[in-house]
């Protein structure tokens, strides 16, 4: 443990060398501007400077500066769901949720500082964690097998319903909405097209960023023409920029159990950071005085979210430099950076390359002090956007929405993909069906289906072997526990109503 | 407490929602026919599908039979008609290339529905398309295609 | 191979025969785009760089590299089979693209004959890798237990209908051998389900390199047409008179490419394979570097393809 400290200071040395913090500022300050242009700003950016890195002094150097533009992109990315309602990838969606809604209320301020200070918390945590303890969960990834699979993604429908601000059977019916358009594309388990109508750009399914960014972002600016009486996004003046007391002690919990919450669910490869959003908010939610709150501006629920993502995003490190297994776009890219250095992630990264391996871990600590400070004074100017005329906004926001989705790979029919699922999401919203648990289920439907059909080949066609792995087995029984008090919640009410005017 | 799905209220947004779903949750639900319920010794790909439409259908039962939400609104025009207008920028976009198509979506976003000086949404559009291309094919180096397709 | 196709192709020659030939006297003399039909990162898009990179020194032009993923590299090959062939749109070629044809897939474009060969530049080292402490040494060992308890040996791979896949069924069906097929989403996936205990073997790609060098994995067989040299020792499944595919990497045009634009493209990209970084990349990746005329390569996957059709029907599945 000592040993390990050691280590982290030694790398916290060689990323404070003066070249370094160069690097990390450089990539903080391209990552928070291209985070804020929704799509695959941060993957196009980095493979666009990837060919750049090969002349990079050290490979230190070279991935400091990549790991600096994914954090920064992430910040970016919170900052337009927090003021616009546009997430630029899925974790991002649970941020929109409250932290839209605190904007409205003119309470951006307090949003963008809070999940800064939250980011910066919960990636400190994890920073420490993983030198104390990370190594040691290296091999924890792989007996997430397919039953685990099955079994995390029953887990993560059960909490998703919660997401819905309305009733209970419009937040089930969004789940299974969202199961449905998971499963279009190719089916991995026997490479079938299911609901493909022999369209091209949705063989692999349809494609997330337009589908969020026409959900999200295009809905909202079509639902904001119903009220043009208003000159700006606002329905209030401007409050104060930093929290107040209350809010600080209504985030303190939130960050510090998101903080671990990331922690662990980051070190699952695969949709680490969206289930530790997920997780968060529910929890919050759950463990609040005033649930009624969420969905109408909760700090906590920006908090407690904001801060699990930042914490998985760095656990999610661990598989990536043990095991060589990227759990998304963006770290597949940073992947082939440190390839392109001749650093091979995997089992032996540690031995070979200690001083890259801490580095890089000191340098997203590093990393996240300097997005803080860069950060934090840019709330006020963040905040000045809500001042915005909305009819120039509003055009913004669309021409970004449309540039952003066509950077993704050059394809027109992912406009249209946008154009669609913003027609689809104003329909949506005006009927208070809400897009949060939709996307949760769309993300999740694709684990399900193929890890319950791994696990059945695993079994010899048989399911029991769920319930004959500890791990598999523990996940279900909670997954069900949560279900069934949903159920109770809801049913239970209905029932019990009529007794009160009995007695 | 039940509405009756009147035909007055086949509007409501929620019910227009509904026979949207409705029509997801059959051509779902239908196509799991075609994809095959056992393959290879092992599930097929139309299981899954087939258990969450008809789930889906249960549910649609289900929201038609709550009371409406409160805050229920009636459609608007210009969203409608906001929405046409991103639709017809999605199919001619790839004939037009981006820069006439941008630029006309703008000018009909910022002068039709925000009812600003035409002068104003000309300025705006051009500058904010311009933008546009600066940060996308120029610093991000995305390709695009900016005049019409031959 | 449908009607419509050919025709698209046919008319993709005509419309070369009439582009006028002088043109290609000062090509390039704008920079080249080079679809890459796969996500960054990858080790197609890692090698297609470099080598694009190395073969901008003699082409004095720059080659822009856009990725253009999705559908087992449909979209990209679509959007590569539509371009101008006049040279400057150019892509990369993987055995995935005409593996999918074969498979049912509906293609814009005619898998073989849309495209214009300019050079090959490698095999993707696919190999047959088993946990350190399992019960079998040799690939022998572990066709006899599949040939003894038929399905008891699950596998997995990269996903249905991949090259990895049908080296895998061909096997089996050679060796009478029957093992259950559990496929992974995607090459990195397969490791984590082999490290887990959750398949017993993998037919993959080098994923498995750095885990045989710290001994968790051992490699029991590779499917290139000879040894690798990066591991001498192993056997190769061809050694053993076994039906493999090859894991094709080349570089390719819209069909109809005037000859001399072809030929100044070929002798670039031929030589840049002698740069050292993209040696390097390609030593890394565990990939076999192999140098090839254009002509010579539509020849190799004109081969592979009617073997892949062979394997399909063998087993059943062949569309």
């Amino acid at each position: 443990m000592f040993e390990a400290l050691e280590k982290l200071g030694y790398g916290i040395s060689l990323s404070l060398e003066p070249s370094n913090l160069l690097y990390a500022a450089i990539g903080s300050v391209l990552g928070t501007l291209v985070g804020v242009l929704p799509g695959l700003g941060p993957v196009t950016t980095i493979a666009v400077l990837l060919p750049l890195t090969y002349h990079a002094g050290s490979p230190l150097g070279a991935i400091i500066m990549l790991a600096s533009i994914y954090y920064g992109a992430m910040y970016g990315g919170s900052t337009t769901s927090i003021l616009l309602k546009v997430p630029g990838e899925a974790a991002s969606v649970i941020t929109c949720i409250d932290g839209y809604q605190m904007a409205k209320k003119g309470r951006a301020g307090p949003a963008l500082a809070i999940a800064a200070i939250g980011s910066f918390i919960a990636g400190t945590v994890a920073v420490c964690a993983l030198a104390l303890v990370g190594p040691l969960f290296a091999k924890f990834a792989v007996t997430f097998g397919p039953p685990e699979y099955f079994a995390l993604a029953l887990f993560g429908l059960s909490l998703s319903a919660t997401l819905s601000g309305g009733s209970p059977v419009r937040g089930i019916t969004m789940v299974l909405v969202g199961l449905l358009l998971g499963l279009v594309g190719i089916d991995t388990i026997t490479g079938v097209e299911r609901y493909t109508f022999n369209i091209m750009a949705i063989t692999d399914g349809i494609d997330l960023v337009p589908m969020l960014m026409g959900l999200f972002g295009v809905a909202e600016i079509l639902h904001n023409l119903e009220d043009k009486s208003r000159g700006s996004l606002l329905s209030t003046k401007i409050g104060r920029l930093f929290p107040s007391r209350q809010d600080w002690s209504e985030s303190a919990g939130p960050i510090a159990r998101g903080s671990v919450i990331g922690f662990f669910v980051g070190l699952i490869p695969g949709g680490g950071a969206i289930l530790a959003s997920l997780m968060s908010y529910t929890l919050e939610k759950k463990l609040s005085k005033t649930p009624e709150q969420f969905g109408h501006g909760a700090i906590a629920g920006v908090a407690g979210p904001e801060s699990a993502n930042n914490s998985a995003a760095t656990a999610s490190f661990i598989p990536l430099l043990t095991l060589g297994l990227p759990g998304n776009a963006v770290t597949a890219v940073l992947f082939a950076g440190l390839l392109i250095q001749n650093v091979q992630p995997g089992p032996l990264m540690l031995v070979k390359n200690p001083d890259v391996f801490w580095g890089v871990i000191a340098s997203m600590y590093v990393g996240n002090i300097m997005l803080l400070v860069l950060n934090l004074p840019l709330v006020g100017l963040w905040v000045q956007l809500l001042r915005v005329p909305s009819w120039l906004l509003s055009a913004t926001i669309l021409l970004i929405a449309i540039f952003g989705t066509y950077s993704l790979r050059s394809n027109f029919a992912d406009v249209t993909t946008l154009m669609l699922f913003g027609g689809i999401g104003y329909l949506l919203r005006k009927a208070s069906l809400d897009a949060g648990p939709l996307i949760m289920a769309f993300i999740l439907a694709n684990i399900l289906d193929t890890a319950l059909r791994q696990s059945m080949l695993m079994g010899d066609g048989s399911l029991m072997i769920v319930l004959q792995r500890p791990l598999s087995l523990i996940i279900l029984l909670v997954a069900t526990l949560i279900l069934v008090a949903q159920l109770w919640s809801y049913f239970g009410r209905v029932r019990v109503r009529p007794l009160p005017s009995e007695t | 407490m039940n509405r009756p799905l009147a035909t007055a209220r086949l509007t409501t947004p929620t019910y227009v929602a509904v026979l949207m779903l409705l029509v997801l949750a059959l051509t779902f639900g239908l196509g799991a026919f075609r994809l095959g319920f056992w393959v290879d010794d092992a599930p097929g790909p139309g299981v899954l599908p087939l258990a969450v439409s008809i789930a889906l259908l249960v549910l649609l039962v289900l929201v038609v039979r709550e009371p409406l939400p409160a805050d229920e609104r009636a459609f608007a025009l210009a969203p409608a008609a906001a929405i046409l207008a991103t639709i017809v920028y999605a199919i001619v976009v790839p004939y037009t290339g981006f820069v006439i198509a941008t630029l006309a979506l703008l000018i009909v976003w910022i002068r039709g529905f925000y009812r600003q000086s035409l002068l104003r949404a000309v300025v705006a559009s051009v500058g904010l398309t311009a933008s546009g291309l600066v940060i996308f094919p120029l610093l991000l180096k995305v390709p695009m295609q900016l005049g019409p397709a031959w | 191979m449908d009607m419509k196709s050919q025709i698209v192709g046919a008319l993709g020659i005509l419309a070369a025969a009439m582009l006028p030939q002088a043109a290609a006297a000062d090509y390039p003399d704008k920079p080249i785009t080079l679809i890459v039909p796969w996500a960054a990162g990858g080790s197609t898009d890692q090698t297609a760089r470099v080598l694009a990179k190395a073969a901008e020194a003699s082409l004095g032009q720059t080659i822009v590299v856009i990725n253009q993923p999705g559908a087992s590299t449909s979209i990209g090959m679509a959007a590569l089979a539509k371009a101008a062939p006049d040279g400057y749109t150019i892509g990369t070629l993987s055995s995935t693209s005409y593996l999918a044809a074969l498979q049912g897939r509906q293609l814009p474009f005619d898998p073989i004959n849309a495209f214009s060969y300019i050079s090959y530049y490698g095999d993707n080292l696919i190999g047959i890798a088993v946990k350190a402490d399992a019960r079998w040494n040799t690939i022998d060992d572990l066709i006899a237990e599949g040939k003894a308890k038929p399905g008891a040996i699950k596998y997995g791979t990269a996903g249905v209908g991949t090259t990895q896949h049908l080296t895998s069924e061909a096997l089996q069906f050679a060796t009478k051998a029957k093992f259950v097929h559990v496929p992974q989403q995607g090459s990195a996936a397969s490791v984590p389900a082999l490290l887990g205990g959750h398949v017993d073997f993998i037919m993959e790609t080098s994923v498995w390199a750095p885990f045989i060098e710290s001994k968790e994995v051992r490699l029991l067989a590779v499917t290139t047409p000879q040894r690798s040299k990066m591991y001498p020792d192993v056997p190769s499944l061809s050694e053993k008179g076994l039906k493999s595919l090859r894991s094709v990497q080349a570089i390719i045009a819209p069909a109809g490419l005037p000859e001399d634009v072809r030929m100044k493209l070929e002798t670039a990209f031929r030589k840049a394979m002698s740069d050292k970084a993209f040696q390097d990349t390609m030593d890394r990746l565990g990939m076999v570097p192999l140098d090839l005329p254009g002509a010579e390569v539509k020849k190799l996957v004109e081969g592979e393809y009617a073997s892949a059709r062979e394997i399909l029907q063998e087993i059943g599945k062949a569309k």
